[in-house]
């Protein structure tokens, strides 16, 4: 039995779903960001990095985002190319750019004051990091129009799908104060997967157990998570 | 038979070392970053950016840095634990932080201006310096306590490779001299460092590029 520590609607969502998508049991352990218990020596004992999510396996603990999404989809044998197969390559391209290209602009979008070093950096800052964002998806609703591949499209998920749509979620939410600028229908590809996504019984199990609403992927609204807190 | 598209001491380099060390037949392409080369359709149709590095493979184009060296060694059956076996978790783990958090922390570090414009240029190197060192300090512990075999002085991986060039550019190419950082800092990830630039496969590669002596744990001497 997998233990994912989350924080709700953080990055562990996206294994919280896929872990849901492939039907595989796992039990989850909160990281209450409110008293900052990423910072914690405990959870630094299961991830050096302090950040969500980790989880938890027989095989140890595993970190980084892509990294679990990866390591899921071999052991299970699910939702991605399996090494060897013709579209291996084109996938584990597409799958590091959303995490090291895409996943880290978005980090340096919902946390500017992190990034920006000091505070008169942070309003252009955050218009380049908008544009970067935009510029990003772009290239993925590009791809997916060019090309068609199986592993990102409306109507059959995969570890990438979830991936991209709950970084398409938190773009429309976060940061706060400078939320809604970024409108889903101009990329119509990733339009269309979100749409399909968000109505599968896994992601929809995942978006109640976090207190998310409906349409999480399309129109999403803030969280009202049962436990602990989403900052 | 593989062709690399690369430009000297870009991050084709890693990839350059993971080929000569597999011993598998390929071809190098070397382009030319100031005479426009990444512009050009011919390696457009390769990398949809234009970006360095791209491989062709038998099954297509690839890029992004990390997933070639993953694909090669997944594909060659070396240099990174298989995927069936016990320590492909902790593996993907540090593999993965390396290329989402050091090389995006490397591209702050050293194109400081591209991420906040010129006049934050400096605060966004400052922070960036202080969590690369942050991160290489939980890297070098996590290496001096568990001892990895896929991170280890003793024997090449995709990961000490990828390692020892990131912390070559980081040594030798931020913006400001003054926030370079000495890999010496981290002993363990200098044990790896200092034992990967005597491979004979690393010496190769950077001969080809231009690149001798102690490329990675020296580079300003070199």
């Amino acid at each position: 039995m997998y233990i994912l520590h989350y924080a709700p609607d953080n990055a562990s969502l996206i294994v919280r779903m896929v872990l849901e998508e492939m039907g595989q049991p796992y039990r989850t352990a909160l990281v209450d960001r409110s008293t900052q218990q990423q910072d914690s020596a405990e959870y630094r004992r299961v991830n050096p990095t302090g950040l969500i999510p980790a989880i938890v396996t027989p095989r140890g603990a595993i970190f980084e985002t892509a990294a679990i999404l990866l390591w899921l989809s071999e052991e299970h044998k699910h939702l991605a190319p399996q090494p060897g197969a013709p579209d291996r390559a084109a996938f584990l391209a597409w799958l590091f750019f959303t995490s090291n290209t895409l996943h880290s602009a978005a980090r340096n979008l919902f946390y500017p004051e992190k990034y920006a070093g000091e505070p008169a950096a942070e309003s252009v800052f955050a218009a380049k990091t908008r544009e970067r964002v935009t510029g990003h998806l772009t290239l993925i609703d590009r791809m997916m129009q060019s090309d068609r591949p199986d592993w990102l499209r409306a109507d059959q998920p995969s570890v990438l799908s979830y991936y991209v749509a709950c970084l398409i979620r938190w773009v429309q939410l976060y940061p706060q104060k400078d939320a809604g600028w970024f409108d889903l229908r101009t990329l119509p590809a990733l339009h269309a997967l979100c749409q399909d996504l968000q109505s599968r019984p896994a992601a929809l199990t995942a978006a109640n157990a976090e207190g998310l609403g409906p349409t999480i992927f399309t129109r999403p609204i803030y969280a009202d998570p049962p436990e602990g807190s989403a900052l | 038979m593989y062709v690399l598209q690369a430009v000297p001491d870009f991050a084709s380099f890693p990839v350059h070392i993971v080929l000569e060390e597999l011993g598998v037949p390929y071809q190098l392409n070397i382009l030319s970053f100031e005479a426009g080369d990444l512009d050009r359709p011919e390696h457009r149709a390769l990398h949809p950016f234009g970006k360095i590095p791209a491989l062709v493979t038998p099954d297509g184009p690839m890029f992004e840095t990390a997933a070639i060296l993953l694909w090669l060694a997944d594909r060659h059956g070396k240099l990174a634990p298989a995927p069936d076996a016990p320590d492909r978790a902790a593996f993907l783990s540090w593999f993965f932080f390396t290329s989402y958090s050091l090389h995006t922390g490397m591209m702050d570090l050293l194109h400081s201006e591209g991420t906040a414009g010129e006049a934050n240029a400096r605060a966004v190197a400052d922070t960036a310096r202080a969590r690369l060192i942050q991160q290489l300090t939980e890297m070098d512990r996590m290496v001096s306590t568990r001892r990895p075999d896929w991170l280890s002085p003793e024997k090449p991986s995709i990961l000490t490779y990828y390692l020892s060039v990131l912390l070559r550019w980081l040594k030798a190419f931020p913006t400001f001299p003054d926030l370079a950082i000495d890999s010496t800092t981290f002993p363990a990830l200098y044990a790896v460092l200092t034992a990967m630039e005597r491979q004979p496969a690393a010496i190769r590669a950077a001969q080809t590029e231009g690149l001798g002596g102690t490329f990675f744990t020296d580079p300003k001497a070199e």
